[in-house]
């Protein structure tokens, strides 16, 4: 965590492996965000053998976490902040854990009815798509977990 | 919001092509559908609405990816469609039907799993 705090975004070394995905401080916008979906799928495909359902389920899942953090987190803000995406995969339970971490607040008092409609969908798709999720709204920031057990495990329904 | 960064780079390759089959409007859409599509997938749609058609069919079997703004994109479609214009979707796969289906947006489009089934149905009408 210290380090990677000191460097702009964008510079920050991205060494992923079958273990962990991270992305800090990318900027809270639709392009980053589409490009962090991008490399997240890119990561799951290079390190485990997925069906497409599972595989679109964790991409759509982890989109949505990042859609709200760009869409409400910095909503009433002067400028879009950042958002910081981190995957551990642990292979003795095969759990994924995706963290989606923001530093603003997701707004409830402006513009409810604009919110609602925006974000009616973007929690319960978490919730459909996900065995866990988890969203912890501190004055600090917003953390998103989004938690899959038997990760690499045939699915009976897939 | 600003977009200013990341313009040169464009990991969603979003298309809509248009074509006119029998009395059907229909919209192909190729691509990512995310919060940054989804604008221009409305504006597309409400642009072949205005000609009052008396079908439109949007068919997403190319779409890659489909995220909760482009279902709101869908809803809204079916919202605002005159009672003229038969509206309907073509979505088959992992990333479209089943994302629709989980949030029962099935249950109110008229949805397909193949763009002649969703013509047949509007012929039979």
């Amino acid at each position: 965590m210290g380090r990677s705090d000191h460097q702009p975004h964008g510079i920050v070394a991205n060494i992923d492996d079958r273990s962990r995905f991270a992305r800090m401080r990318l900027a809270a916008d639709a392009h980053s965000a589409a490009r962090t979906r991008a490399e997240f799928g890119v990561w799951l495909e290079r390190h485990f053998d997925l069906g497409a359902e599972r595989f679109s389920d964790l991409l759509l899942a982890v989109n949505e976490a990042l859609a709200n953090a760009t869409e409400f987190a910095y909503a009433d803000a002067a400028r879009n902040g950042t958002v910081d995406v981190t995957a551990a995969y642990d292979g003795t339970s095969d759990t994924l854990a995706v963290r989606v971490n923001d530093r603003g607040r997701w707004r409830h008092s402006t513009s409810e009815q604009r919110q609602h409609q925006l974000r009616g969908r973007g929690i319960p798709l978490m919730r459909a798509l996900t065995d866990k999720v988890t969203i912890d709204r501190t004055p600090h920031g917003t953390h998103v977990t989004l938690t899959w057990t038997d990760l690499t495990r045939p699915r009976l329904n897939a | 919001m600003g977009e200013q960064s990341g313009d040169s780079v464009n990991p969603t390759a979003f298309e809509v092509e248009k074509q006119q089959v029998d009395q059907a409007v229909v919209l192909t859409v190729f691509g990512e559908v995310d919060m940054l599509s989804s604008p221009k997938l409305a504006e597309a749609i409400g642009t072949a609405l205005a000609a009052k058609p008396a079908a439109l069919i949007l068919d997403l079997s190319k779409v890659d990816f489909l995220a909760s703004a482009g279902m709101t994109v869908l809803v809204t479609a079916q919202a605002e469609v005159e009672s003229s214009t038969k509206f309907a979707v073509v979505a088959n796969g992992a990333a479209t039907s089943r994302p629709i289906k989980l949030m029962g947006i099935d249950s109110v489009l008229s949805l397909y799993s193949t763009l002649d089934s969703a013509l047949s149905a509007i012929a039979d009408g």
